[in-house]
């Protein structure tokens, strides 16, 4: 079982990691929620990040479709333009926000838990993600974030633990608080 | 004259006189000293014996204290021999134990040297991955192509069904036959999409199980890093013994 602080503590690290990738700036954020439920599939593909702990394990779902509105925001975030951006380059734009938002995470995660290890990103199709149930999950939350002149981006973390999780976390001060590592492999 | 003898003659008496009283104080002061430095021969003779005495004693200290100091240090000596000892001893087993730390240290260097080459794995695991997913999705190109076969095979039953039905009583089998097939195409496009959700929960569980083992392989290097730089650490501090020793 997951305490409620403990999935509030990873509902903020979460919320922390995408305001931090996947906004050009934190200026343009203009909305952060939590979602109840999201309409199954938000969009056609999903980017799957996961972080592995001794108890638990994480997975990072960033719903995305193939379209123009898609292109020009993580065109925008990757500062490219639309038209030199190939398909392999938006997937991997796609990738890179995702392995920033998850990093920026992991390293929150690292702060509570001794040893943390993050994967690398894959994507699938977004109809997997209606199987989530198969994780056995303990704890799953979906995120909207609204950035001006984007689309809205949803998000959905799933953490299903192997013993019980309680921990508080503590939003770090601004003053110490940098952007999310990329993490290298 | 006669005054002159009597006047001499007093002035002798007088004379003889104080020089008899000088005498006479002469030897009373004389008396008076005697029997104090008779004291004092006597008190002279006990202290020389009581000195003596006392010279005796501190000699027979001294002898004591002579032969007390003989014994201890003969008795520092056996135990600074038997310390000698002892830290030899302590020290062979000291560089003993050294030798062993420092070569079960670089031991378990080399075999986190070696495990930290897990990395190897993933590249086999995420190879074994990228051929599910591709068996996979030869799944669903095999199932679309299915669901499409099932799909045209509902129309074709529908559309028997409709001749059967113009037939008339001469359809009346054919009919039956027909019904048959659009009930068991029905039941093969369901069947088709239960499989097309079943191959994307397949998809999900293969990447989700892949990242999770990639992911717990990395938290493994970590505290396997973590390791390394603690054994490192002894490893300079055996060497930093061993060149103070």
């Amino acid at each position: 079982m997951i305490s409620s602080r403990a999935k509030a503590g990873f509902d903020k690290m979460v919320m922390q990691g995408l305001k931090a990738a996947l906004a050009p700036s934190a200026d343009e954020v203009s909305e952060l929620i939590t979602l109840p439920e999201l309409r199954q599939p938000p969009e056609s593909h999903a980017a799957l990040l996961s972080i592995a702990s001794l108890t638990f394990r994480m997975l990072i779902v960033l719903h995305f479709s193939h379209n123009d509105a898609m292109r020009r925001h993580f065109a925008r975030l990757s500062r490219q333009t639309v038209e030199e951006m190939s398909e392999q380059s938006f997937l991997d734009a796609i990738c890179e926000a995702g392995n920033l938002c998850c990093g920026g995470v992991n390293r929150d995660l690292g702060t509570v838990f001794p040893w943390v290890g993050m994967s690398t990103p894959n994507i699938v199709d977004s109809r997997c993600t209606a199987h989530l149930g198969v994780l056995q999950y303990g704890h799953l939350q979906h995120f909207r974030l609204s950035v001006t002149d984007s689309p809205p981006l949803f998000l959905t973390l799933c953490v299903s633990e192997s013993e019980d999780l309680d921990f508080d976390f503590q939003l770090p001060d601004l003053a110490e608080q940098g952007t999310g590592e990329l993490e290298m492999f | 004259m006669t005054t002159t003898l009597m006047l001499t003659l007093l002035m002798g008496a007088i004379v003889l006189s104080m020089l008899l009283g000088w005498r006479a104080h002469r030897l009373n002061a004389t008396l008076q000293t005697m029997v104090p430095r008779q004291r004092m021969e006597d008190s002279d003779q006990r202290a020389k014996a009581r000195i003596d005495d006392l010279q005796d004693q501190i000699e027979a200290l001294e002898q004591r204290l002579h032969e007390a100091q003989r014994h201890w240090e003969a008795r520092q000596q056996a135990l600074i021999g038997e310390q000698q000892l002892l830290l030899t001893h302590s020290q062979a087993q000291a560089s003993e134990a050294q030798t062993q730390i420092a070569s079960q240290c670089g031991s378990l260097d080399r075999s986190i040297t070696e495990l930290r080459n897990v990395g190897k794995t993933y590249e086999r695991w995420h190879a074994s991955m990228d051929f599910l997913l591709g068996h996979n999705r030869a799944m669903h190109n095999k199932n679309d192509e299915f669901a499409s076969i099932v799909r045209q095979l509902v129309i074709v039953a529908l559309n028997a069904s409709i001749e059967a039905a113009r037939a008339g009583t001469m359809g009346r089998g054919f009919a039956v036959v027909a019904d048959e097939m659009r009930s068991l195409s029905v039941r093969a496009e369901k069947l088709a999409q239960d499989f097309r959700s079943s191959l994307y929960e397949n998809d999900l569980i293969t990447t989700t199980t892949f990242q999770d083992m990639q992911a717990g392989g990395k938290m493994i290097v970590g505290a396997v890093t973590g390791l390394e730089l603690q054994n490192r650490k002894i490893l300079h501090l055996v060497s930093e013994q061993d060149t103070t020793a």
